[in-house]
């Protein structure tokens, strides 16, 4: 089936950690006039806000000056895709970042459970990087209760 | 701030209202580490039944004040969160690195 777009979103923000919950509230704001459960709703707040802090404390190493980019999309077959992108230090070894427990930053209390979790709450995350330019991740579930 | 520290009996109880997420864990590190190192009390309990969101930025914070608590020479326990809360420390390993207790309403 050919996937339309029913919907999209997109915004760019500063790299501040305020923005953190802005961008859980954009994803509530963006799905809650659709068929999605409470349960589905928070796994995705719950996804985005990893993947968002992940931007400033890897990506942007907590400086200010960059951006982070979301892009929402909700498909006519009821998925959603959520992208996240920033133009920071991106990743070295994607395949090793994404095994649990994981981080190149335990000086910051931090443990690496970040992508697990993601993986857990979502259908689907891919992750693209380019080395001291970018990362994207891609975030997509599809809601159970869409007809 | 989403904190409220009481001294109820031998307990220092820290409850962390709101949303657990990396720019909350800013502030709520330095005043959890501040009470820690100023109380007479036997135990901190950090009481999470107010706390409404957490991602993986919890764990780092509440594993960090374990580890400042025991060097105080303080165990602490975490109390009452909620099925979400739980199920996401849970899901970071949590029953191998803390305690859970269930505290009696003071
Ligand atoms: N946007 C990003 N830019 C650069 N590096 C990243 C980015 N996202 C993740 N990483 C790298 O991948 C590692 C694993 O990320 P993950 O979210 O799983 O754990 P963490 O952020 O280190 O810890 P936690 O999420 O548990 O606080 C990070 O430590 C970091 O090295
Ligand atoms: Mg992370």
């Amino acid at each position: 089936m050919r996937r339309n777009v029913k919907n999209s979103l997109s915004a760019v923000f500063s790299a501040q950690s305020e923005n953190e919950s802005l961008a859980r509230v954009m994803a509530a704001g963006f799905l809650l006039p659709h068929p999605v459960t409470a349960e589905e709703l928070a796994d995705i707040k719950t996804a985005l806000s990893e993947a968002v802090t992940n931007a400033l404390v890897h990506g942007y190493r907590e400086m200010e000056g960059g951006r982070v980019k979301v892009d929402f999309c909700l498909f006519s077959d009821g998925r959603v895709r959520i992208t996240v992108t920033d133009h920071g230090h991106g990743i070295e070894d994607v395949e090793r970042a994404r095994e649990p427990f994981f981080t190149t930053d335990r000086a910051h209390e931090r443990g690496g459970m970040g992508f697990s979790i993601m993986e857990t709450f979502m259908d689907r995350v891919r992750v693209k990087s380019v080395l001291g330019r970018s990362t994207r991740v891609v975030l997509e579930k599809r809601l159970s209760l869409w007809k | 701030m989403p904190l409220k520290i009481e001294k109820q009996r031998e307990d220092l109880v820290c409850f962390i209202t709101g949303e657990l997420d990396h720019h909350n864990t800013l502030t709520l590190r330095r005043e959890l580490d501040f009470a820690i190192a100023n109380t007479t009390a036997c135990r901190v309990v950090l009481d999470l039944s107010g706390t409404e969101f957490c991602d993986s930025s919890a764990l780092g914070l509440i594993l960090g004040r374990v580890r400042v608590a025991k060097a105080a020479g303080i165990p602490l326990f975490v109390s009452s969160p909620s099925a979400r809360v739980r199920k996401i420390l849970d899901l970071c390993g949590a029953e191998k690195f803390l305690r859970f207790i269930e505290r009696e309403e003071a």
